[in-house]
C-alpha cells in the first residue's frame, strides 16, 4: 500500500491558459505548502521561546530515529527491538573522535575532533557493526529476530559498562556537541552580531537534517531497491521467486537503518544535556522508539515525524507547561504518573483500533473530509465511498 | 478539486501551529530598580527570590528520597519567610519533577532557569551531571543533593554532607580504630553504577591506607533479584566485615540470603542502603539489629541539646506537622540552610546577579548548621568543596526514634581527612 | 565443592522460578500466537497484591496468595476478553506493542497506589529457615519453589493429558480452524490460557518477592530471562520451558558465583548476558529448541 504521496502534480488549468514553469511553481501544492512551511519555522524560531524548541529539539532527533527503526522494520518487515544497540554505538564513536580529551586520569578518551568527522563516522561505525550483525540475525524472523535484537540491548549495556576508555563506565561521560573553533551550540557567541540561544542553534541545525533523512528515506523506498524491501516484507517467498536477492534486500536495510540509527544515537546524548550513562541505552528506550514507530504509522515517513512528536514531544509538553502541578504530597498524582498513563493506555488504543497508526487516522479523515466537495470527487463509479485501506501495511 | 481540503487542512494545521508558539513564547523576567544589583530570578517590586528545585516528585525514588529531602527544603523557608525573609525578601520556590530522568532534568532546568536567581536542590547523580556543563555555562549555582564526591570538581556545585566515597573511609576507621581490629578480613558488594564506583573507590583507599585484608569485591546490578551467588562468594573468602554500596531492596536481599546460607558478618551500610521499611519483613529485623551499621550524618532526631534540632522540630510542628523522623528531611533542612547562607551573603553585598551568588559562595567558608551537621566548610578548590568528611556510624535500634542510634558519635577517619579529589 | 552446590541449588530454584514464568509465555503462546510481554507485571501483581493482602489487611498468607491469584487470573482474563480479541490476524509487532502498553498501565498502577517501595513479602516462613547438610544450606523457600514448580507442571500434564479442556487446548495448539470445525469453544480455550498463566506468574512472583526478601515495582523486570528459555526449550513445548528456564538459572548462578575469577577477562556483568549468549548459540545451531517442532515452510 502506498505511502501519503505528495506528487508534485501541477494544478495549472486545463485549457488555454498560459503554463509558465513560473505559474505551475507557484500554483503546484507542494510548493504551497513549502512555502507555508517555511513561514511556520521561521516564526517558531523567532518566538518559540526555549521551551518549545527544547521539545521540537528532541522531537526531530527522536524522528531520525524512528525513521532508522521505520526503515528496518516498517519498510522491510523485519522487527527489531534493539535499536538503542546501535545508537549507543554511533554515541560513543562520536564521544570518543570529538569528545574532550581527558582532564583527571580515568576520565574517558576523546579527540575533539570536528562535526564534521564525528557525526558521519557515528553513522558509518554504527553501520559497520549492523554489517557484522546481520548476517547472523537475519537467519531468523518475527518472534525469534525480536528476541535476538532484544539481547543485543543487554548485551550492548554490558559492553559499554565494561568499556571504560570509550565510555566512561557506569559513571558515563561528556558527549560532544556541534562546535566550530572557538563557538560552539553549548555555549554560543554573537556570529554577524546575531546572538542566538543553543536550542535556536540546534534548531537551526536539526531541521534541515531532519529534512534530508526524511526525503533521502522517502526517495530510497521509491526506489528499486527500497521496492525489494518492501516486497521482503511484503511476501519473502514470493519476493524470492521474483528474484530479489533477499540476503543483499535485508542486509541493506539493516545497514541503512544502523547507519541512520547511529548518527541519531550521537544526537540523542548530545542533546540536551551532553551527558549520559550507559544505562541510558536501555531496553524501556527501545520499546519507545517501537511505540513511536507504530502510533505514527509504519512504512511512512510522515508517520514517523508524527510517532516521535507524539511519544516524546509529548510526555515533555505535559511536564513543560505543567498541566499538573508540582506538590509533594506523598500520594500526589504528578506529571510523570499522567505521562506513564497516557503512554501506556494510548498505545493500546491505537494498536486495538488505529493499527495504521496516526497516519492511518489522518487518511481516514481526509476521505471523510473529501465528502464536503465535488461530489464526483473520492467516489468510485457507482457512487460508493472508495475509502482508505484499513489494512495494516505490515505483515509478517 | 481533490486538493483544496488538504490544502486547507495543511494550511490551518500550521497556522494553529504559528500562533500556538507565538503564545507560548518564553516569559520574560521581571527587573525592578533599586540599589541591589539582580539579573534573574529577584522581583524587586514583589520583593521575592526564586529558587529552582529538580527533583524526582514521582517514580521509586520519590517517596523514599525526592519527596522528603524537598519538604524539609520547603520547611525550611516557610519558617524563613514568616520571619520576614532574607533582608525582606521572600523566598519562591519553582518546583520540577524530573522523574530521576537525565533528559528531564535538563529540559526542566532549561525552562526554570531563567526564572530562578540559583537552585536550591538537583537530586541525584546522573540527573544532576547532566546540567553540569549547562550550570558552567550559564553561571548558575546549584545545590547538589547528591553525594558522588566527582562534582567537588564542578565550580557552580554546592554539595552537602560527606561523600559515599569517604563514608566508607570512616567505616573502616571506626572498626580498625575504635573497634581496635587490626588486619580484618573485608569485603564489598557494590552496584554496578556510578553510585557503587564511588563506593568502590572508597573502599580501595581505605584498604591500603589501613591495611585492610581484601578478600572479596562483588557487583550486582539494580534489577537482580537473587544475590546467592555474591553471598556465596563473600561467605567463602570469609569476610568478616563487608560494605554494601547498595539499594535498600538489594541490601535486604543480600543480609537475608547470606544470613540463610550461613553467613553473618559485620555489615556495613551505605547511608542510602538504609530504609526504615526493612524492619518490617520478619526475621530481617532481628538480623538488621545484630549485624548490620548503617553510615551516616546529622544530629539524632529529636535530640533537643542541638539547637538546630530543636528549631527544626518547631518548624516541623508548625508547617509541616504530620512529617515522620526522616534522615532526608534532616539532609534537605540543613541544604535550605546552606543556601540561606549563600543568598544572605548575597544580599549583604548587595549583588545577588548570579556572579555575585557565585561570589558570595566563594567567600563563605563556614557554614554553622545550629549542630544539625558539623560546621561546613567551603572554598574554591576542590579539596576545599567537600565540605565535610565526616560520618556517624550508627545502630538499628527500633525503640529510638528514626530507628538509628548512633554508635560512633561523630568523627573524620585518617583516610577521609586525607583523601584527594 | 559446597560452594558449587550451593549455587547450584540456588539456581535450580531461580530456574524455576524462570520455568514458571516460561511456562506462561508457551501456554498463551500455544493457544492463541500471542507473547505476552506483559507476563512480568503479572508476576510483580501477584507478589504485590499478596503482600498488600497481607500486611495491610493483615489476612492469613494463604488467603493473601488465593486472592492474589484470583486477580491476576482476572486481569489476565479480561484484557484477553476485551482487548486482545480484537487483534487476531494482526501483525506480531502490533499485538507485542498492545501487551507492552498492558505491562506499562499495570506498573505504573501498582506505583502510583504508592505503597510499592520495599514491600515485604508475604511468607509463611522466616528468611533463614531450612535444612543445613554439607556445608549447604537447602532454604525453605527455593525448597518449595522446586516442589511447588514440581506439582504445578504435573498438574498440568494431568490436565493436558486428560480432561477435556486441556484436550480442547491442546486441539487449538495444533489447528485452531479444525478445533473450531469440531465444535471446540475457542473463547473457552483463550481464557483458560490467559488465566493459567496469570495464575503461574503469580505463584512465580510470591516465592520471587519472599527470595528477594524486600522487592519494589521493578521485580516484574526478571521476566525478560524467560525469553531465552522458551527459545532454549523450544517455542512451543511445554516441557521445554520448564527445562528451558532451569538450564537458565542454573547457568546464570553459576557464572555470577564464579565471575570473580574470570572479571580481569569478562569484566562485570557478564552474568547478566549469559543466558542470551546461550540463546543465540542455540539460535545457530538448533534454532527450533531442545524439544521444539520443526516447521516446514510451504510454498
Amino acid at each position: 500500500m502506498s505511502e501519503v504521496t505528495r506528487e508534485a502534480t501541477s494544478d495549472a488549468p486545463s485549457g488555454d491558459a498560459p503554463t509558465s514553469q513560473w505559474r505551475r511553481f507557484l500554483t503546484s501544492r507542494l510548493r504551497a505548502l513549502l512555502l507555508i512551511g517555511v513561514a511556520v519555522w521561521v516564526l517558531v524560531f523567532l518566538l518559540g521561546g526555549d521551551n518549545w524548541l527544547l521539545i521540537l529539539n528532541v522531537t526531530m532527533i527522536a524522528a531520525i530515529a524512528t525513521l532508522s527503526l521505520n526503515v528496518l522494520s516498517g519498510y522491510t518487515g523485519l522487527i527489531s527491538l534493539g535499536i538503542t544497540f546501535f545508537m549507543g554505538i554511533g554515541a560513543y564513536t562520536a564521544a570518543w573522535l570529538g569528545g574532550p580529551p581527558p582532564t583527571f586520569p580515568g576520565d574517558p578518551m576523546g579527540h575533539s575532533l570536528s562535526i564534521f568527522i564525528w557525526l558521519p563516522a557515528a553513522g558509518i561505525v554504527a553501520a559497520l557493526v549492523g554489517a557484522l550483525v546481520g548476517p547472523t540475525a537475519l537467519r531468523l524472523k518475527g518472534f525469534y529476530l525480536a528476541i535476538v535484537t532484544l539481547a543485543l540491548v543487554f548485551i550492548g549495556l554490558y559492553l559499554f559498562k565494561n568499556a571504560r576508555t570509550i565510555t566512561g563506565g557506569p559513571q558515563g561521560r561528556i558527549f560532544p556537541g556541534p562546535s566550530f573553533g572557538d563557538f560552539s551550540f553549548a555555549s554560543p557567541t554573537p556570529v554577524f552580531g546575531v546572538l542566538l540561544t543553543t536550542n535556536q542553534w540546534y534548531f537551526v541545525f536539526l531541521t534541515p537534517l531532519l529534512a534530508l533523512v526524511a526525503l533521502f528515506v522517502y526517495n530510497v523506498m521509491r526506489s528499486r531497491a527500497g521496492r525489494a524491501f518492501q516486497a521482503v516484507r511484503d511476501n519473502e517467498t514470493g519476493a524470492a521467486i521474483i528474484g530479489v536477492n533477499l540476503f543483499q534486500a535485508k542486509m541493506g536495510a539493516f545497514i541503512l537503518s544502523s547507519f541512520l540509527a547511529g548518527i541519531a544515537g550521537a544526537l540523542w546524548a548530545a542533546y540536551p544535556g551532553g551527558y549520559a550513562e550507559p544505562n541510558t541505552w536501555d531496553l524501556i528506550l527501545a520499546i519507545q522508539f517501537v511505540a513511536a514507530l507504530l502510533v505514527g504509522g509504519v512504512a511512512s515517513v510522515w508517520g514517523s515525524i508524527l510517532g516521535a512528536a507524539f511519544v516524546f514531544g509529548l510526555p515533555l509538553a505535559l511536564d513543560t507547561f505543567s498541566i499538573i502541578p508540582q506538590n509533594t504530597s506523598a500520594t500526589a498524582f504528578t506529571s510523570g504518573d499522567l505521562s506513564a498513563i497516557l503512554y501506556g493506555g494510548l498505545i493500546i488504543l491505537f494498536m486495538l483500533f488505529e493499527p495504521a497508526g496516526i497516519i492511518g487516522f489522518i487518511r481516514r479523515f481526509q476521505v471523510w473530509a473529501r465528502r464536503f466537495e465535488n461530489p464526483t470527487d473520492g467516489r468510485g463509479k457507482g457512487g460508493e465511498v472508495v475509502a482508505a485501506s484499513e489494512q495494516s501495511e505490515f505483515e509478517s | 478539486m481533490a486538493i483544496r481540503p488538504r490544502l486547507r487542512t495543511s494550511i490551518g494545521v500550521l497556522s494553529c501551529l504559528a500562533i500556538l508558539g507565538v503564545i507560548l513564547a518564553g516569559c520574560g523576567v521581571n527587573n525592578g530598580g533599586g540599589s541591589l544589583k539582580n539579573d534573574f530570578g529577584v522581583n524587586t517590586s514583589a520583593k521575592t527570590i526564586s529558587l529552582g528545585i529538580l527533583t524526582p516528585l514521582s517514580g521509586p525514588v520519590a517517596a523514599p528520597i525526592g519527596i522528603p529531602i524537598t519538604k524539609g527544603i520547603e520547611t525550611y523557608f516557610d519558617a524563613v519567610n514568616a520571619s520576614g525573609g532574607i533582608d525582606g525578601y521572600k523566598v519562591k520556590l519553582v518546583e520540577k519533577d524530573t522523574q530521576y530522568n537525565p533528559q528531564l532534568e535538563v529540559s526542566a532546568y532549561q525552562q526554570i532557569k531563567n526564572q530562578v536567581a540559583m537552585f536550591a536542590e538537583s537530586l541525584g547523580t546522573p540527573t544532576t551531571q547532566a546540567i553540569v556543563p549547562l550550570t558552567n555555562n550559564d553561571h548558575v549555582l546549584v545545590n547538589a543533593a547528591t553525594l558522588d564526591s566527582y562534582l567537588a570538581r564542578e565550580p557552580y556545585m554546592v554539595l552537602i554532607g560527606t561523600p559515599y566515597r569517604l563514608q566508607v573511609e570512616n567505616a573502616f576507621d571506626y572498626v580498625v580504630k575504635k573497634l581496635g581490629v587490626q588486619h580484618p578480613k573485608t569485603g564489598i558488594i557494590y552496584q554496578d553504577d556510578g553510585y557503587g564506583q564511588d563506593g568502590l573507590t572508597g573502599y580501595k583507599e581505605a584498604v591500603s591506607y589501613y591495611g585492610l585484608d581484601n578478600v572479596g569485591e562483588a557487583t550486582y546490578e539494580a534489577t537482580d533479584t537473587t544475590f546467592t551467588a555474591q553471598a556465596a562468594q563473600l561467605k567463602a573468602s570469609g569476610a568478616q566485615y563487608v560494605f554494601l554500596t547498595a539499594i535498600p531492596t538489594a541490601a535486604a536481599g543480600i543480609i537475608g540470603t547470606a544470613h540463610a546460607i550461613g553467613y553473618d558478618p559485620h555489615w556495613l551500610l551505605q547511608s542510602p542502603a538504609y530504609a526504615n521499611g526493612l524492619l518490617q519483613v520478619k526475621g530481617l529485623n532481628q538480623l538488621l539489629e545484630a549485624e548490620a551499621w548503617v553510615m551516616g550524618q546529622g544530629a539524632t532526631w529529636g535530640d533537643t541539646s542541638v539547637p538546630g534540632m530543636a528549631e527544626m522540630l518547631n518548624n516541623i510542628q508548625k508547617y509541616a506537622p504530620s512529617q515522620q523522623p526522616d534522615g532526608y528531611f534532616e539532609f534537605g533542612y540543613t541544604e535550605a540552610k546552606v543556601t540561606y547562607a549563600i543568598l544572605k551573603k548575597a544580599f549583604d553585598n548587595g549583588d545577588v546577579t548570579r556572579a555575585g551568588l557565585l561570589k558570595a559562595f566563594n567567600s563563605l567558608q563556614n557554614v554553622d548548621v545550629g549542630g544539625l551537621y558539623p560546621t561546613l566548610h567551603y572554598g574554591t578548590a576542590p579539596n576545599q568543596r567537600v565540605p565535610s568528611r565526616d560520618s556517624t556510624v550508627y545502630a538499628i535500634d527500633p525503640t529510638v526514634p528514626g530507628n538509628l542510634k548512633s554508635l560512633s558519635g561523630d568523627f573524620t577517619g585518617g583516610a577521609a581527612a586525607a583523601s584527594q579529589f | 565443592m559446597a560452594y558449587f552446590i550451593q549455587l547450584a541449588f540456588a539456581g535450580l530454584a531461580q530456574g524455576c522460578i524462570y520455568a514458571l514464568v516460561a511456562l506462561g509465555f508457551t501456554i498463551i503462546f500455544k493457544a492463541s500466537g500471542v507473547i505476552n510481554f506483559a507476563q512480568g507485571e503479572f508476576l510483580l501483581g501477584g507478589a504485590f497484591v499478596a503482600s498488600v493482602a497481607a500486611f495491610e489487611w493483615r489476612l492469613n498468607f494463604f488467603l493473601a496468595a488465593l486472592i492474589a491469584l484470583a486477580v491476576t487470573i482476572l486481569v489476565g482474563v479480561a484484557f484477553e476478553r476485551f482487548a486482545l480479541r480484537r487483534m487476531i490476524g494482526r501483525p506480531v509487532f502490533s499485538i507485542i506493542m498492545i501487551t507492552i502498553g498492558l505491562d506499562i498501565l499495570i506498573r505504573t498502577g501498582i506505583v502510583m497506589t504508592g505503597l510499592s517501595n520495599e514491600r515485604p513479602p508475604a511468607a509463611p516462613y522466616g528468611i533463614a529457615a531450612g535444612i543445613n547438610y554439607g556445608g549447604v544450606h537447602y532454604g525453605e523457600n527455593e525448597l518449595w519453589t522446586i516442589a511447588v514448580t514440581l506439582i504445578v507442571c504435573v498438574a498440568l500434564y494431568v490436565f493436558f493429558r486428560y480432561t477435556r479442556y486441556g484436550l480442547a487446548m491442546r486441539a487449538t495448539a495444533i489447528d485452531q480452524e479444525a478445533a473450531l470445525a469440531m465444535g471446540i469453544n475457542i473463547r473457552v480455550v483463550y481464557m483458560l490460557a490467559w488465566g493459567i498463566a496469570g495464575a503461574v506468574a503469580t505463584i512465580a512472583g510470591i516465592f520471587l518477592a519472599i527470595q528477594v526478601t524486600t522487592f519494589d515495582s521493578t521485580l516484574g523486570s526478571i521476566a525478560l530471562f524467560a525469553f531465552p528459555a522458551i527459545i532454549l526449550g523450544g517455542l512451543d513445548s511445554i516441557p521445554g520451558a520448564v527445562v528451558g528456564g532451569i538450564i537458565i538459572g542454573v547457568v546464570q548462578l553459576l557464572t555470577t558465583g564464579y565471575e570473580s575469577h574470570i572479571v580481569q577477562f569478562v569484566g562485570t556483568g557478564f552474568d547478566t548476558i549469559t543466558p542470551y549468549l546461550l540463546m543465540i548459540i542455540i539460535l545457530l545451531v538448533r534454532p527450533y529448541g531442545l524439544f521444539g517442532t520443526r516447521k516446514v515452510e510451504r510454498v
